[in-house]
């Protein structure tokens, strides 16, 4: 792979989580913030939700919502594959959502008397995704893809300034069941077709939260530790500084301050910078060589982090410290000072 | 404004030998006032540059004398005032940091012209301290206030004005000699006159007989002569309260966790400087092209979310264009006053912004909103 291919690969990664993110923060906005009914109608949001089940992994949809009424919805943002096994893995995913009765109510888990499914896909594979999951697979008697309702699928798309949600007319698409309350999606969805989220509507939550229920992205990540994580935790430290992290800390600090992480998520973002020659595995963790990075002709962390990780220099992290240390050793005594 | 290089081969002004003098001694002049009333002969030579400075959890004085420890001959204490004494026998002149009324704010203060390479090396002084010492750019309504606090006193002329054109960043000058065929116009018609189309940067205002000054928008004022009991009570008392108010603004913003951040940081621009993709460009450039600042763009197109680090200080901010005339400032876990403060007057100063202000952290839609325009 050539490098421009790979800080390409690496870049694409980044732009389809942050993209993610700010759906998800959209859907947030909605919920909680916006100046309609539909917040009042809400008992918990939960942006990080992780439902345990009985000898098997926990089930993570992308957010989930409780609402005052008892019922609930599990939102899923999914990237729809050409090959069939996309189709099915996501139907056998959505599924186990759609069978949920218990959802996070913010102290814990509560019951709820049923869970819509809110799929929620690009507008490129919008139609698709209707006519796969719902028309070839849940109004297929043949097909074993049988949750209780229809999922809702809604596609997305960022049109001039803002992102537009519609739920495709097909009459087989599932609707979210508003039941009794004052406002909600489903009628929204029914009523006007789309709703539409400028990024000015839902900046400070993305701002706060960061991230999203997904595994990290690693240079999305490796560029959060190093933009904001690792100077806050250096501040006027000389540099390059030497910091010394354990991925579990750091994921339990990220988990803290914005949700979601994952030591696994650290330890991939640690690993694309050690790639690039930005840090070191130690025997208990990690050493990290921080400074401010300059790559001739590129302004932009998040690309100057890819090309180092696709075109990494030749000293390692760990030898730029030694060097520092060296330096400032070697430095002779500041001249008497005037005052 | 006075012919700067007339004032290269003079000796230093009487203000810096006396200040000098005190701060030899120790001891603190009986007021700024006073020595200028001391000191100042009505000579074309006797002005008084000051630029006000927001520090942050530094001594400004020890901290600039650091900063200009090459050219600096010497430094001391005149009770409160630090000052550095900079060149030597003739050529030598004085900056002294002058505390004010309000804490964390000084004025930076010397008898060189502000356009002066003497003066300009302050400057790169006052850069290389960042973010521990900066400067600021006053809102719109603070230049505009001083005006009319000024026209309190006398009709308030205007003999030249300094502009940055809003299209093209260019530069626009005009001058209005004293009327033989009209008058001169007011501070309001001068401002007026350029609003449309430039920024006011600067201005040399005459207040009647009583006073003549210059005064800057990256703030700061030159006194020339007249009163200067009027110019400290207006014009740089105006600085302090503007500067009181920046400092708060821009203090204890770091974010909490497990705190929603109501309010945000907005610089606020003039209508359309962010309308298409190319001063997108331009302000990627100019966020990055600062020392020590670095940038990691989340989001570009068309929206902009940009995280802006401080490699000084390692304060970090998440910044937001979502409209075409304002960058929408959310602070990380760690925010400094002067970084804060850094980073919005470089954008003031680049693009001509009317205010640094307080903003509501989002404008949640209603549902009609959601619908419509989203």
């Amino acid at each position: 792979m050539d490098l421009a291919e790979c800080v390409e690969r690496l870049l694409h990664g980044f732009n389809t989580y942050d993209r993610a993110v700010d759906v998800v923060s959209a859907f947030e906005m909605a919920y909680t913030t916006s100046r309609s009914e539909v917040p009042g109608t809400v008992r918990h949001f939960e942006r990080f939700p992780r439902i345990p089940r009985a000898g098997d992994s926990p089930l993570t949809p992308d957010f989930a919502v409780m609402f005052e009424d008892g019922t609930g919805l599990a939102g899923e943002i999914a990237r729809l594959a050409m090959h069939e096994n996309s189709a099915e893995s996501l139907c056998r995913q959505i599924a186990k959502y759609d069978a949920l009765r218990q959802l996070p109510d913010g102290t814990g888990l509560a019951t709820v008397e049923h869970t819509d499914v809110l799929l929620l896909v690009p507008q490129s594979v919008g139609v698709a995704a209707v006519k796969r999951i719902v028309v070839d697979r849940f109004a297929d008697p043949k097909h074993p893809y049988k949750p209780s309702v229809a999922p809702c699928v809604v596609q997305f798309a960022f049109d001039e300034d803002r992102y537009i949600f519609q739920r495709p007319l097909e009459p087989r698409n599932g609707t979210l069941r508003d039941g009794d309350r004052a406002d909600g999606l489903g009628r929204w969805f029914e009523e006007n077709g789309d709703f539409k989220a400028r990024p000015s509507r839902f900046s400070d939550i993305k701002a706060a939260r960061a991230f999203i229920n997904d595994p990290v992205d690693p240079l999305y990540l490796a560029t959060h530790l190093w933009a904001k994580t690792f100077p806050t935790m250096l501040g006027d430290a000389p540099r390059p500084a030497r910091l010394e992290v354990r991925s579990v800390d750091l994921a339990a600090e990220l988990r803290d301050r914005y949700g979601g992480v994952l030591t696994s998520d650290v330890d991939q973002a640690l690993d694309l910078l050690k790639a690039g020659k930005l840090a070191d595995r130690t025997l208990d963790g990690w050493v990290v060589a921080w400074e401010e990075l300059r790559v001739p002709g590129e302004k932009d962390l998040a690309h100057a982090l890819a090309t180092r990780a696709c075109r990494p220099p030749s000293r390692s992290a760990s030898s730029r410290l030694e060097a520092a240390a060296q330096a400032e050793a070697a430095r002779p005594s500041p001249p008497p000072s005037l005052f | 404004m006075p012919d700067v290089s007339a004032t290269l081969t003079n000796p230093p002004r009487p203000f810096d030998s006396v200040l000098w003098a005190a701060a030899e001694t120790g001891r603190a002049p009986e007021s700024l006032r006073d020595l200028v009333h001391a000191t100042f002969r009505g000579e074309r030579q006797d002005q008084l540059t000051v630029a006000t400075v927001i520090a942050d959890g530094c001594e400004p004085g020890e901290r600039l004398a650091q900063a200009g420890a090459g050219a600096i001959s010497g430094f001391g204490w005149a009770g409160p005032i630090a000052v550095l004494r900079v060149g030597e026998a003739d050529s030598a002149y004085t900056v002294a940091v002058w505390p004010t009324t309000e804490p964390g704010v000084y004025h930076l203060i010397g008898t060189v012209p502000v356009t002066d390479e003497r003066w300009r090396r302050v400057e790169r002084w006052l850069a290389s301290s960042a973010p521990r010492i900066v400067p600021f750019v006053l809102n719109q309504a603070d230049f505009e206030g001083a005006g009319a606090a000024l026209a309190e006193h006398g009709r308030v002329e205007v003999s030249r004005l300094t502009a940055r054109v809003l299209g093209d960043g260019s530069s626009y000058t005009r001058g209005w000699a004293e009327g033989r065929r009209a008058p001169r116009p007011t501070y309001t018609q001068a401002l007026g006159e350029v609003e449309e189309f430039a920024s006011v940067r600067t201005l040399t205002v005459h207040v009647g007989d009583l006073l003549s000054l210059h005064l800057r928008r990256q703030a700061g004022a030159t006194f020339y002569g007249g009163s200067f009991r009027l110019f400290e009570d207006i014009v740089l008392t105006a600085l302090v309260g503007a500067a009181d108010r920046r400092r708060s603004l821009l203090s204890g913003r770091e974010r909490q966790a497990h705190t929603r951040q109501e309010h945000a940081i907005a610089v606020q621009m003039p209508t359309g400087v962010f309308a298409n993709a190319e001063s997108i460009s331009d302000l990627l450039e100019a966020l990055s092209e600062q020392r020590g600042v670095g940038i990691a763009v989340l989001h570009r197109n068309p929206y902009l979310h940009v995280a802006v680090t401080d490699y000084l200080d390692g304060s970090n901010f998440d910044a937001f264009v979502t409209f075409d005339d304002r960058v929408l400032i959310y602070p990380g876990y760690r925010a400094s006053v002067g970084a804060l403060t850094r980073l919005t007057e470089h954008l003031a100063e680049r693009f001509a912004a009317r205010e640094v202000a307080d903003v509501q952290a989002s404008s949640p839609p209603t549902r009609d909103e959601l619908f419509t325009t989203g």
